[in-house]
């Protein structure tokens, strides 16, 4: 799947991703490929992208927005 | 031909204005710089979160507030113009755009229809209290480089405004950055939200060409899916999109701010380097006048020496 991470400061991830675990307001949740359609509100924590050849990259997030569209591209949108 | 004092004094003072547009130039090419560098950075945000916007407001389950069209009594336009002059037509375009809004809007026959403009900047407040418009508030001080925490009260009357009834329909007239020899000036519809208008807007600002320019040409800009997508929301539907409507609308402001700062200094900067440039013109016309009203002056001296002489011999 597709991975867009955007925030005020500019672009912090834009390329292919296999799982993406992130802490949202009703707790931790992973998106996979051709999750469903899903809008979600961030709480603050650790994000976890994990690449397609399984290697793993860790972000802070301190809160934003996760929109799952149903074209299989994840965006997300930190504070 | 003038005499060789005014000729020098007035190439003094072209000489200083000179000076101070040019020093005018280098403060505002680095207010510039980090203004682009801000409008830019944030652009991504701004297209996702329009995006995202758009796609919401076609397929929410319920609506928000903030997405029901109803009949609309009264417009809030909101004005961004600069605090400072000398920017060349920067202020002018804003204000041209505004004008022609005005006097081509649907609603403007409608007598019970009534515009409300909320200013920003020392000169769109200047501006419309010259025109009689019902100003209902003043912003300014908004600085070089916007904070998301000074825009935040400005988005809040917006929003407010619109839940509590105030005005029907928010409006936006700001100038949208392409390049520093390039601003647009754009109106915009910003509440309710609504997926066609937020196309436009998408088009509007998606660049020609550059690092955005292909978020235009996908088919999902700008929420433009053809099919309905069932969104699940978390938490739930309604905290999901109380939280997330107007934090979109605010951050749809902040862009908007920000892009109006940085063509703020980029028409400043060209303002000033064409004022040096010309000034740079003007004196080095001045110093051949001089020149050539001296060597006059010292080539009748000669003649009358030599005249004097053969009248003497």
């Amino acid at each position: 799947m597709k991975l867009t991470i955007a925030s005020l400061r500019g672009v912090d991830f834009d390329g292919e991703a296999s799982a993406f675990t992130v802490k949202t307001q009703s707790g931790e949740i992973t998106i996979l490929d051709h999750h469903r359609p899903l809008i979600t509100v961030l709480a603050p924590g650790e994000a976890v992208i994990t690449a397609p050849d399984g290697s793993k990259k860790e972000l802070a997030t301190s809160g934003g927005f996760l929109e799952m569209d149903a074209e299989n591209h994840v965006k997300v949108l930190l504070d | 031909m003038e005499s060789l004092q005014t000729i020098k004094s007035r190439r003094r003072a072209v000489q200083n204005i000179g000076q101070i547009t040019r020093a005018m130039e280098v403060v505002s090419a680095t207010k510039m710089r980090r203004a682009q560098e801000l409008a830019l950075a944030s652009r991504a945000y701004a297209f996702l979160a329009l995006e995202i916007l758009g796609r919401v407001s076609a397929n929410a389950p319920i609506l928000s507030p903030l997405m029901a069209a109803r009949p609309i009594a009264a417009t809030a336009l909101l004005l961004v113009a600069s605090d400072r002059g000398l920017a060349g037509s920067f202020n002018t375009q804003v204000f041209r755009k505004m004008e022609e809004l005005l006097a081509t809007d649907e609603y403007r026959t409608d007598a019970d229809h009534r515009f409300v403009v909320i200013a920003v900047g020392r000169k769109a407040i200047r501006y419309a209290e010259k025109r009689n418009w019902n100003i209902v508030a003043r912003f300014e001080g908004f600085g070089d480089y916007a904070d998301t925490e000074e825009i935040t009260p400005l988005a809040d009357l917006l929003v407010q405004g619109f839940v509590d009834g105030s005005w029907d329909r928010v409006m936006t007239i700001s100038t949208h950055f392409r390049t520093t020899l390039r601003q647009d000036p754009l109106a915009r519809q910003i509440l309710p939200t609504d997926m066609a208008k937020i196309r436009e807007t998408v088009d509007e600002i998606v660049p020609e060409h550059g690092r955005f320019a292909e978020l235009g040409k996908s088919p999902e800009a700008g929420g433009r899916n053809a099919e309905p997508i069932e969104f699940i929301f978390e938490p739930s539907p309604a905290e999901a999109l109380a939280a997330l409507v107007p934090h979109l609308i605010r951050m749809q402001i902040y862009d908007l701010v920000l892009e109006a700062n940085a063509s703020e200094h980029s028409a400043r900067r060209v303002a000033m380097k064409n004022a040096s440039d010309n000034a740079d013109d003007i004196s080095g016309k001045l110093l051949i006048e001089f020149n050539k009203a001296r060597q006059a002056a010292i080539t009748k001296e000669l003649i009358e020496i030599t005249s004097t002489q053969s009248a003497l011999a």
